[in-house]
């Protein structure tokens, strides 16, 4: 199964991170722990591990880019697997904006649907 | 990067920090180290020895309080194009430029402004990197407050701020949770050498300093104290500086 690496929520109020800095390129093997990127949140730059030992598949996110919480950074690989198309980044995204607004319980969300109907 | 090469003086504070930590380890406290006069780059391997130490459990949580010889340093997050004058002009002047990890743009470091390093392990204070940094940020602002400086935080801009002037730079990188850099206090330091960089990348701000705002020069020690008490309160953790000299 392929791993994702994700924006982690380093604080409470943390809704997005930007990337700073790939330490490793794609085709590159890394270890479970292994700092793989370094990302820019308030002010400070924190060293991304990896979630996975295994192959760093496909980055999503470019260095530069500032994507939400959650969102995808990269995938990672075992030895033989591939990577299933093209990653669903853009689900992945609208996913974590739901999460980062997520003031609106889901529920909360159902039932006005469901009162709509 | 260069490494400043002075091994005897790195392992010399690496021994030190790692027989006096040892005590606070077991209290769960807090040391601190005051190491005076430290190369930036020398400072900064010194850090990253104490982090391997840190993660390993060898040594408590550790803030080491120095100066740097005049250095500028450029931040991961920073570029040359910060640095406004030519390098033979700074090698005249004695000031050295180099790269950084630490997260934030260009600074300067010199004589007479105290630099803080906490290496913290935020995996035992929450894991938030916005609490930690607003802590560290309150402590300065208290420290000032001690001296009747009335210093604020600004939402745009990285740092501590005494009106539209900047008198703490921050920069700071964290690390499988545990912090390295911190910040630089302009106490009594030469304030000319902000005129060759754009401070942390930022064009329509001034650099001020406690010597400054006080028009006298302090008792860096006196400062270190008043941060000392702050960082126990603020951190809520119990401080205990050695003696090391």
């Amino acid at each position: 199964m392929a791993t994702e690496l994700m924006m982690p929520k380093l604080g409470i109020k943390m809704t997005e991170g930007t990337i700073i800095e790939w330490k490793k390129k794609e085709g590159e093997s890394v270890e479970k722990g292994e700092s793989i990127c370094v990302i820019k949140t308030v002010k400070v730059a924190f060293e991304v591990e990896a979630p996975d030992s295994g192959i760093l598949a496909k980055i999503v996110a470019k260095e530069g880019e500032t994507v939400p919480v959650g969102a995808a950074l990269a995938y990672i690989l075992q030895p033989g697997e591939e990577l299933a198309k093209v990653p669903k980044s853009k689900i992945k995204k609208k996913e974590a904006k739901r999460r980062r607004g997520s003031e609106r319980p889901y529920a909360v969300k159902c039932c006005s649907k469901s009162e709509n109907k | 990067m260069a490494m400043g090469g002075n091994l005897f003086v790195l392992n010399k504070w690496r021994e030190i920090i790692v027989t006096k930590a040892d005590a606070a380890y077991k209290s769960k406290g807090c040391r601190v180290f005051n190491l005076d006069t430290v190369d930036f780059a020398e400072a900064s391997h010194l850090q990253s020895e104490l982090i391997e130490l840190r993660l390993a459990g060898r040594i408590p949580d550790v803030i080491l309080f120095l100066q740097h010889p005049p250095v500028l340093t450029i931040g991961a997050f920073g570029g040359e194009q910060n640095v406004m004058v030519p390098r033979d002009v700074l090698e005249k002047e004695g000031i050295s430029v180099t790269h950084t990890d630490r997260g934030g743009d260009v600074t300067y470091h010199g004589p007479g402004q105290l630099v803080g390093y906490p290496i913290l392990d935020l995996k035992t204070r929450g894991r938030d990197l916005h609490q930690y940094v607003h802590d560290l940020e309150e402590v300065v602002i208290s420290t000032l407050g001690d001296y009747s400086i009335s210093a604020h935080r600004d939402p745009d801009y990285p740092g501590i701020w005494v009106g539209q002037e900047k008198i703490c730079a921050m920069g700071i990188r964290v690390a499988h949770w545990v912090t390295k850099h911190g910040f630089a206090l302009n106490v009594n330091n030469d304030l000319k050498p902000f005129s060759y960089i754009n401070p942390c990348g930022i064009v329509d701000r001034g650099v001020t300093s406690m010597r400054q705002l006080l028009g006298q020069e302090l008792e860096i020690r006196d400062v270190i104290n008043s941060m000392i008490r702050h960082f126990s309160v603020v951190f809520d953790t119990n401080v205990h500086e050695a003696m090391v000299l």
